[in-house]
């Protein structure tokens, strides 16, 4: 689907920042190559694979305008219109600044996106942001995006990244969150086939949550690496699959992320939801880190799966890294189908079938949902999966026979 | 005045003899099996090759179509790299710079029973606490035969002809190949490929000895079967092959236990279990593996890198592992079950404790491929000291494999804040009907529980003992009796020194 040198010397004029170094990394990592399922980090994402499906159907954008959100849109990359709020300081894009490790088959997506990066928002919070900040990334076009987003001491902000590209897009996300910053990042992936990353660093007593809802495309690899550098420092992440589609044109998402807790005192909590029809694949793969001396940390970790179908897939591997005696750490795993006694329960009040298996997907998705605190975003993030639900199950129709 | 003081003076050295016992007690004595002994043995050079290979064939007067096996083996090992996925961390092995066969000279004739055997091997084992001789078993104990294997050999089983009454074949695996070459030929590498890994291939190409045994249909063997393994020569492998087949609607307990002397280089222990449960079969096999793990800097200790896998191979065939380990400075080892006939199940119970710098890389693996099938993983992981423990675990349900259950436990408990727990599980579903479930939980022995236990009399030590042991419970509880006491003993002994 992609060549990259192909792509490079097509757009190489367009993109800022020093062209030689560029061609370096690039030719670095295409010696490299994709990963291969023998990559212990990418063994249930065939990427080579996956990435010669074509391109999804367009969708609809999600509507902000009821929260009043600012928003970035990149349309094949450039920018369209660029957000003005009080405490928002935009730079321009100069190009990836900070170059990646030397590549391995583990981090060679990065250096792809280090060495084709043609935009991303390089954002500097400070204060309070009085309304969400949309990122929008649409457009057919292969489109690699790398975005910096910085939280000054303090700071608060609700970051949205709604993804809606139909073709390949290659995503960075470098955050930072200074003392006692909060940031939360809500993530809806509706179509294309998007490697995403995201580097997540969290200083004294700041709090990030990361929400991500997956309604679509064929493939969403999700990856965050979250380090939790010092005391009371917070993070969620929270995911939410819904998985349809038949063969090539299946739902492929997979979570991986790396979390971990270099200092004492921090806690994490994750949850990922599946629901997977058709020949829908969901992967989870969660690693939770505890360095030496990291004493009394409180990590959780949940994966939870529905299987809808005979041709579904669910692949876990919830891992615990443990240097520290002082710990609270669990994770828990669970997959199976639809729990009949429950179905059963709402047909004997009178709930039809559709209603009764929608309820249901609605009720087990909602507990992802239910982590955004904003109200308006909450109400427009149900929407979107109500509304997928009933594409894929039908309507719920309150009880009404059908 | 004087009488006084000589009193005095005798009863401060009486307390001091006292106090030097209690050290030694908890100090340089705790590994009771670490002694050697001393007697003749034949040993080839150090070094593998073709030739080595066929020397060990020619040793045991084996077929050719076994001889042709282990060339072949050695052939993939050779084309074969050593994993190192694995959370340990080990010197490289020099597989050139190992002797392949050692076995009593005085095994060279073939002793034709017990009664013949070397009385210093026999002097050995009952220093293990292992009884060879079948009066010296206690009236009212229930009976347990046992194939003792010293290094290269097997150096008897007991009640052989006891158990042949009922058909039950159980003998040292060269012996197996002499009398029952059909059944070895049948099942041999059937479960455990030769190249399935590295360590399969070089003891397909290498093993010298091990345990056979044959259940046969609708038998429930009449006593617990047991195998010893000592390794006793310094520098030596052992490669060892157990092959266990439960025909149709038969039941049998196997069980095994391992020990080493104390040395400073670390020794080689690759083997392979292989069993096979038919239609209706059940087999249970538990391990006590007690293997040196080294002293307290890390120095010596046995390299465990074992492949044990079990193959419920027809319908409503059940195969359960229990396992303690305590011993061997780096373990690989992952019982697994094939859960290939429908309405088969699995079972696996685990404690593994590691002390020191010893490090543990273990788990299992449930493939679910038949129908209805269900398994079940406990895990319990004890880390202390500066070691690592490790759980790594795979559940899969195959497309095929409809209602597949499986639940799976695996806490850790870490005592001290220089050692490292990990858990790896791998859980794949390709079944809409699979119910898949996985808990873990790492934490450390509150200080509640400890200053309770203290408060009513006893020790640091006595407490963590008396708290780990109820940690393992649910794993102690599935071990056959005679196990279950060693290895209550052995969680306190492999914890001394951990805490205080």
């Amino acid at each position: 689907m992609l060549d990259a040198q192909a792509h490079f010397e097509q757009i190489r004029d367009t993109l800022p920042g020093d062209g030689q170094a560029r061609a370096a990394t690039l030719a670095a990592a295409e010696a490299v190559g994709l990963p291969t399922r023998r990559v212990e980090s990418w063994h249930y994402t065939d990427l080579a694979r996956l990435l010669k499906s074509g391109e999804t159907a367009v969708v609809r954008a999600v509507d902000f305008s009821s929260v009043e959100a600012l928003e970035a849109h990149f349309e094949n990359g450039v920018l369209q219109s660029e957000p003005q709020a009080d405490g928002l300081q935009i730079t321009p894009f100069l190009g990836t600044l900070a170059s990646p490790d030397a590549p391995s088959p583990d981090n060679v997506m990065a250096n792809y996106n280090h060495a084709l990066a043609q935009n991303g928002l390089t954002a500097e919070v400070s204060g309070t942001l009085a309304h969400p900040l949309v990122i929008r990334t649409s457009g057919s076009e292969p489109v690699h995006l790398a975005h910096k987003i910085s939280l000054a001491a303090g700071a608060k902000a609700v970051l949205v990244d709604d993804h809606m590209a139909t073709g390949y897009s290659n995503v960075v996300f470098d955050i930072t969150l200074g003392e006692g910053a909060e940031l939360t990042l809500l993530r809806s992936q509706q179509a294309g086939h998007q490697v995403g990353l995201s580097h997540v660093t969290l200083e004294q007593d700041a709090k990030y949550k990361s929400v991500a809802m997956i309604s679509g495309g064929t493939l969403a690899r999700h990856e965050a690496h979250v380090s939790l550098k010092a005391a009371q420092a917070h993070a969620e992440l929270h995911s939410a699959v819904l998985g349809h589609g038949l063969s090539k044109a299946a739902t492929h998402a997979d979570f991986t992320y790396v979390i971990e807790h270099q200092a004492a005192d921090t806690s994490s909590h994750t949850s990922a939801y599946n629901v997977l029809d058709g020949n829908a694949r969901g992967v989870f793969q969660g690693k939770i880190i505890v360095r030496p001396d990291a004493q009394r940390v409180d990590a959780q970790m949940q994966t939870r799966a529905m299987m809808l179908s005979e041709g579904a897939e669910m692949d876990a591997k919830p891992e615990l890294e443990i240097y520290a005696d002082d710990v609270v750490c669990a994770h828990g795993s669970a997959i199976g189908e639809l729990d009949r006694d429950a179905l059963f329960f709402l047909r004997s009040r009178g709930l039809d079938e559709a209603s009764a298996r929608h309820l249901l997907v609605a009720a087990f998705l909602e507990q992802v949902t239910t982590h955004i605190d904003d109200e308006g975003l909450s109400e427009i993030m149900r929407g979107l999966v109500d509304a997928k639900i009933n594409t894929l199950l039908g309507n719920f129709n309150g009880g009404a026979s059908a | 005045m004087s009488e006084a003081k000589a009193s005095m003076s005798e009863a401060k050295a009486s307390i001091d003899k006292e106090t030097v016992e209690q050290v030694a007690q908890f100090g340089g004595e705790h590994y009771k099996y670490g002694f050697t002994t001393e007697i003749d043995m034949d040993r080839v050079e150090n070094g593998l090759s073709e030739d080595i290979i066929r020397f060990i064939s020619a040793k045991k007067e084996e077929p050719q179509w076994l001889l042709d096996w282990r060339l072949d083996a050695y052939e993939r090992w050779l084309t074969m790299e050593e994993p190192e996925w694995a959370h340990v961390d080990y010197p490289k092995i020099d597989y050139q710079d190992l002797c392949y066969y050692a076995a009593p000279k005085s095994m060279e004739d073939g002793p034709k029973s017990l009664d013949e055997v070397d009385p210093e091997l026999l002097k050995t084992y009952k220093k293990l606490g292992i009884p060879l001789i079948e009066q010296e078993m206690l009236a009212g104990v229930r009976k347990v035969a046992v194939d003792a294997v010293f290094d290269s050999v097997s150096v008897g089983t007991t009640f052989r002809d006891e158990l042949a009454k009922d058909g039950v074949i159980f003998c040292s695996f060269s012996e197996a190949v002499k009398e029952h070459p059909d059944l070895v030929q049948k099942y041999l590498g059937s479960v455990v490929p030769k190249s399935d890994n590295y360590f399969t291939a070089l003891n397909s190409a290498v093993f010298s000895d091990g345990s056979f045994v044959y259940i046969p249909p609708g038998v429930r063997c009449p006593m617990e079967l047991s195998t010893y393994f000592r390794i006793n020569e310094a520098n030596t492998g052992q490669f060892e092959r157990t092959l266990v087949i439960a025909d149709k609607g038969s039941y049998v307990s196997y069980l095994e236990g391992c020990t080493a002397p104390m040395r400073d280089e670390n020794q080689l222990h690759a083997a392979v279990v292989e069993l096979v449960a038919l239609e209706d079969a059940e087999i249970k096999y538990s391990t006590v593996q007690n293997w040196y793990p080294g002293d307290a800097d890390g120095k010596g200790g046995i390299y465990n890198f074992v492949t044990k896998r079990g193959d419920c191979r027809e319908d409503r065939a059940r195969i359960s592992w229990t396992q303690v380990e305590t011993g061997s400075a780096v373990t690989w080892k992952y019982p697994s079950c094939i859960l290939r006939g429908d309405g088969s199940s699995g079972e696996f119970y685990s404690i593994a404790i590691s002390n020191n710098l010893q490090q543990v890389d273990s788990g299992t693996k449930m493939i679910h491929l038949g129908k209805n099938t269900s398994s079940k993983i406990i895990s319990k992981g004890i880390s202390a000291g500066r070691s690592s423990n490790c759980y790594r675990g795979q559940v899969s349900v195959h497309p095929k494999a409809a209602n597949a259950r499986n639940f799976t436990q695996c806490d850790s408990l870490l005592i001290g804040d220089k050692c490292a727990a990990h858990t790896v599980p791998y859980i794949e579903a390709k079944n809409l009907s699979a119910l898949l479930e996985h808990e873990a939980t790492t934490s450390k022995i509150s200080d509640d529980q400890l200053f309770f236990c203290q408060q009513r009399g006893l020790d640091a030590e006595e407490a963590v003992a008396l708290i780990v042991n109820g940690f393992c419970r649910d794993v102690l509880q599935n071990l056959p009796m005679e196990f279950a006491v060693e290895a209550q003993q052995l969680v306190g002994i492999s914890l001394e020194g951990s805490v205080g």
